[in-house]
């Protein structure tokens, strides 16, 4: 075992050998970092490229955070500031605005004694204890300059990156008004930035479907979702929140097939797919629209692990990992949606929990792994929690998604005879509630006849839906005199759904003053509609 | 506000041609101006080839292309030390696919070693695959002084360099007319050149109102501030360099010999971590008939593979689309000289227009028409240069320069200074920012803006602050021509919201006036709040 100048030089300046290194801030990096904590490992180390933590979560100021996870309906800062309080408790060391350059394989032994300084190392009986791994190098470029680390191990919590449109070969020009979903998403909900005002969404994943109804609610058109297979991509409750609610249209069995537009884009033109997926060409129409927002698919991006030569799975892209979450080079480790994409930030936790005891397991038993590299996509496959895999095609008549979790029960409800409804009570059905007396459908309910739900709650919200749909209102307010110009806000509770453009109106003439913290009142009783606005991030 | 406003000489175009010649004529004392109706350098064709210096082998002997291609290749390295920027003599490939394309190589080899182009040998198909396993053919044609480099790099970076040395550029400024006057200048024949500004002032109001306003944001040069206002210009000599439109300028002067027919070419550009794949410029054996040289692979010095150009005659100059069925073509001519490159590694796709003087029914290459306007003397004349033009911009400048100076004594500059200095490498960069930032405890040089290509805050800040300097109007695609930042694998998801916030922070830019790829576009609609 020898160690060459500069090693040696990095541990002359009394450099702490770390024992993990997390990249990534997000949700899966301070899961794991708080996990290993748990299990007694001292030296962690968090290392994340943007301002704060909290990875992709600040943006996504919509609700659905944490119902798995923690049973309670949460945004995504709250979600994000659950686990940076945690990790400030427990005292885990981070980096912001800090980003790794490359991750080195040395060949210092990690059970190697630190005060060992002769020359001749080479010659110790290295056999004597064979559980050893090698220490990593890690560099990590910031403001601060650049700084090297030694490590005994690595996690990449460094998530996903969205694809963009090179990929897609979508032909046409290449003006202004083309963002992805996320980069959109970062613009209007924490750059206080309109990207457009005429929307046409390629591509019906979550963050798709999410950003539809943020930007119907901030006063652009979405024109339509285009989506190519012959079901949306994200989960059936987004698809009822954030496309049914509003009206707009969701077109399957499509893609866009030409870019107008030379300075701003003009238009997207529109084709129905044949079964074998070639272009009817007689299907194509124009859609006018200023901005085009594509949520075609997340990639993980592992681009740090590749320095230190982790393998990919050719045809995904994923790093390859063996069930324990380790990658093809001992002891560096991924979790989250650097590993796979997620569907729910909850599972993106409980996985990153999980590696935090692999990890720690690691380290104890002196970096020693047997790694048997054969299974590597078929442990990858089996582990996977996919929330989207069982969706409905189409609803039948007189069924509904219940949006009260991730599970999106399809939940048929067969009324009695008696009862059927007439048209004249489906007040306003470009909402699509129905108006009942309250007292009328209580008075039925127990003759309802209910299938689907998984839990009790679903007949509870079938009723609900029934009588008064209520949603919770995400948005934004603006702030005086803080960091920041908007702080995000929620309602405690739902609203009445056919009042939320008018509840919109109020948020956006609302004005804070900082500072703000989380879970800050912004306007108590909100409307009077009995619950409150609250801040859901902080804004100093 | 028509301020007039009198040079020795007004270029037209700011491409890689109109800023050599900018820069080469700087070395003399003349007023040397340079008009160009996009808001910044390297908007055109420019920004839209292969980046590859071509070594003078494909085209015919005695040709001013053939020439000015292989003086071009030989002073690059030169070039590329005194502009500071990326270019790699890597050599390149031309493949014969089957036997029957094998005569055409000794042809190539023949016509080159007619030229003068060196380096040039037969390789066998062994030796093929000793030079790059994952190419296939039955015999290639090595060339040893091709070489790659970043045309946006060269063509910013000669602007920069004629800019120090004293030449003036009028950025949006595009010519509507020419008027030639006999009586303007005694004795020789005089020149006014109309211009019509595509941002119109209102725009120009915003960008002096709004991004320049507070004390501490750097104002722009008082020249430029000046000429800003002015929408005609006088000069003795006017040298056409407008590219796509150069027939339509010499049409302005009476000139009706030249007619441009643009011919798009359109790339696909590849993942950087395919670089390992190439290492050089591969080339099927050109079709003698298509007016290009055929669907190529090229290994940027960026590290991304390019594939392409096609080959289409066009009937709008400006039509740079991609269309599905070139898009599908060149993946798959691609995938036959390299095979396994996949549709998830293509990050990009973007178009060129050749400026051709061929039309369609001839196919094939013209020469470069580089000459003094025997109808309108004083007008000096480039047209039909496409490729290997931005090869050769520097002798063409040498050229124009000799037109000039065979008509009249000028004494040389002896403050010109070849070497550029604005954004010349990273090291240079980092010493800047260390002196920018040096009260602060930050280090902008290695605070990263754009994660796939690494490219730092200090970068950007200099890339805008550069695009000042010359007098051009800052986009997000001139700080992304600069830097690469945005022409990696994410394509600017990431790094587009980072750089929006830093000119705001930084330099004051509202991102309501930040524009896209032109003056007539915006980034965003309005504010949410």
């Amino acid at each position: 075992m020898s160690l060459n100048k500069t090693e040696k030089a990095l541990r002359n300046e009394e450099m702490t050998i770390k024992d993990v290194i997390i990249i990534g801030g997000g949700p899966a990096g301070m899961a794991a970092a708080i996990s290993l904590k748990n299990q007694g490992i001292s030296e962690v180390l968090i290392i994340e490229r943007e301002a704060v933590l909290g990875g992709i979560l600040p943006q996504c100021i919509h609700d659905g955070f944490g119902l798995i996870r923690f049973g309670k309906n949460m945004t995504g800062p709250e979600y994000a500031d659950i686990y940076e309080r945690r990790l400030l408790e427990k005292g885990i060391s981070y980096l912001v605005g800090a980003a790794v350059t490359s991750i080195k394989q040395t060949d210092i032994e990690t059970n190697a004694d630190d005060d060992s300084n002769s020359d001749d190392d080479s010659n110790s009986d290295a056999e004597e204890d064979s559980r050893s791994g090698f220490l990593k190098q890690v560099t990590v470029s910031s403001a601060q300059g650049t700084a090297h680390y030694l490590t005994k191990a690595v996690i990449l919590a460094t998530g996903c990156r969205e694809r963009a449109r090179g990929a897609l070969r979508i032909p046409g020009t290449r003006p202004a008004g083309i963002y992805t979903a996320g980069t959109a998403q970062n613009f209007i909900n924490l750059r206080n930035l309109m990207p457009g005002k005429r929307i046409v969404i390629l591509g019906s994943g979550d963050i798709g479907l999410i950003m539809a109804r943020r930007l119907t609610l901030e006063g652009a058109e979405v024109v339509a979702v285009i989506e190519k297979e012959k079901a949306a991509g994200g989960l059936p409750r987004n698809v009822k929140q954030c496309l049914t609610d509003f009206n707009i249209p969701l077109i399957l069995g499509a893609t866009i097939t030409d870019i107008k537009g030379v300075n701003r884009i003009s238009a997207v033109s529109v084709c129905n797919l044949l079964e074998d997926g070639r272009i009817n060409e007689e299907s194509f129409r124009d859609y006018s629209c200023d901005t085009l927002i594509l949520s075609v698919g997340l990639i993980p991006e592992v681009e740090t692990g590749l320095t230190a030569g982790i393998a990919l799975d050719e045809k995904t892209a994923e790093p390859l990992a063996d069930q324990e979450g380790q990658t093809t080079v001992d002891g560096i480790f991924v979790c989250g949606n650097a590993r796979y994409v997620h569907d729910l930030v909850d599972d993106v936790s409980t996985e990153a929990e999980s590696l935090g005891v692999t990890v720690a397991n690691y380290i104890k038993s002196g970096c020693f792994t047997l790694q048997d590299s054969s299974d590597y996509k078929e442990n990858f496959k089996t582990l996977k929690v996919q929330r989207t895999a069982n969706r409905p095609k189409s609803l039948e008549p007189n069924t509904m998604i219940c949006l009260l979790c991730p599970n999106s029960c399809a939940i048929s409800y067969v009324f009695p005879k008696t009862l059927e409804f007439e048209e004249s009570k489906r007040e306003d059905t470009k909402r699509g509630a129905i108006k009942f007396e309250e007292s009328e459908l209580i008075e039925t309910m127990d003759n309802f006849e209910i299938t689907g739900a998984m839990c009790g709650k679903g007949e509870e919200y079938v009723r609900r839906e029934l009588i008064s749909p209520m949603r919770i209102l995400t948005s934004s307010v603006r702030v005086l005199g803080g960091g920041k110009e908007i702080v995000s806000v929620r309602t405690t509770s739902g609203i009445p759904k056919g009042q939320i453009f008018e509840a919109m109106e109020k948020v956006k003439a609302l004005k804070v003053v900082a500072p703000v913290e989380i879970g800050q009142i912004v306007e108590k009783d909100f409307m009077t509609f009995g619950v409150d606005l609250i801040a859901t991030s902080k804004v100093l | 506000m028509n301020e007039q406003r009198n040079f020795d000489v007004v270029i037209i175009g700011a491409g890689a041609v109109g800023n050599a010649i900018a820069r080469t004529l700087s070395g003399y004392k003349l007023s040397v101006a340079v008009v160009e109706k996009e808001p910044d350098t390297a908007f055109g064709i420019s920004g839209r080839n292969s980046g590859v210096a071509h070594a003078g082998f494909n085209n015919k002997p005695g040709s001013f292309m053939a020439k000015l291609c292989v003086q071009g290749n030989e002073q690059f390295g030169k070039a590329a030390e005194e502009l500071g920027i990326p270019f790699k003599r890597t050599g390149k490939l031309v493949i014969a696919l089957s036997e029957e394309d094998v005569p055409e190589l000794y042809e190539l080899k023949a016509q080159g070693e007619a030229n003068g182009t060196l380096e040039l040998r037969l390789v066998d198909s062994q030796e093929i695959k000793n030079i790059n396993p994952h190419i296939n053919g039955v015999m290639g044609l090595w060339s040893g002084m091709t070489g790659v480099f970043d045309p946006f790099a060269f063509t910013i970076a000669m602007a920069e360099n004629a800019k120090a040395n004293g030449a003036v550029y009028f950025f949006d400024h595009q010519v509507t007319g020419i008027i030639s006057e006999s009586n303007l200048s005694p004795g020789d024949h005089g020149f006014r050149i109309q211009t019509s500004r595509n941002s119109g002032m209102p725009d120009s109001k915003n960008f002096e109102s709004n991004d320049f306003q507070s004390n501490d944001v750097k104002t722009l040069p008082d020249d430029v501030k000046t000429l800003r206002t002015s929408n005609e210009l006088a000069a003795r000599w006017v040298i056409n360099s407008g590219g796509l439109h150069s027939d339509e300028i010499c049409r302005m002067v009476g000139i009706k010999d030249y007619v441009i027919h643009p011919c798009r070419g359109e790339y696909h550009i590849l993942d950087q971590k395919l670089s390992a794949f190439l290492g050089l410029p591969v080339y099927p054996v050109p079709n003698k008939n298509s007016g290009g040289l055929g669907v190529h692979l090229t290994s940027a010095p960026s590290g991304n593979i390019i594939i392409g150009p096609s080959s289409e005659y066009i009937a709008d100059k400006e039509d740079y689309r991609d269309t599905k069925q070139v898009m599908d073509q060149l993946f798959a001519e691609g995938s036959e000289l390299l095979p396994g490159i996949a549709s998830s590694h293509i990050i990009k796709s973007f178009a060129g227009v050749r400026p051709k003087l061929t039309a369609p029914n001839q196919g094939g290459f013209a020469d470069f028409v580089i000459e003094e306007s025997t109808k309108v003397p004083g007008f000096i004349i480039l047209t039909g240069i496409e490729s290997p033009g931005i090869t050769s911009a520097i002798p063409i400048s040498e050229m124009v320069a000799g037109i000039l100076l065979a008509r009249e004594h000028v004494d040389k500059n002896e403050d010109f200074k070849p070497i550029r200095h604005e954004g010349r490498s990273l090291s240079t960069q980092e010493d800047d920012a260390r002196s920018n930032t040096a009260q602060s405890t930050t280090n902008a040089a290695e605070n990263i803006i754009c994660r796939c290509e690494r490219i730092s805050e200090a970068e950007v800040i200099s890339a805008y602050d550069r695009i000042l300097a010359i007098g051009a109007i800052p986009t997000m695609k001139g700080i992304k021509n600069r830097t690469r930042a945005g022409m990696g694998r994410c394509q600017g998801g990431f790094c587009a919201i980072k750089i929006a916030a830093l000119l705001q922070e930084k330099r004051g830019v509202d991102p309501l006036h930040l524009h896209f790829n032109s003056l007539k576009d915006s980034m965003f609609v309005g504010r949410t709040r």
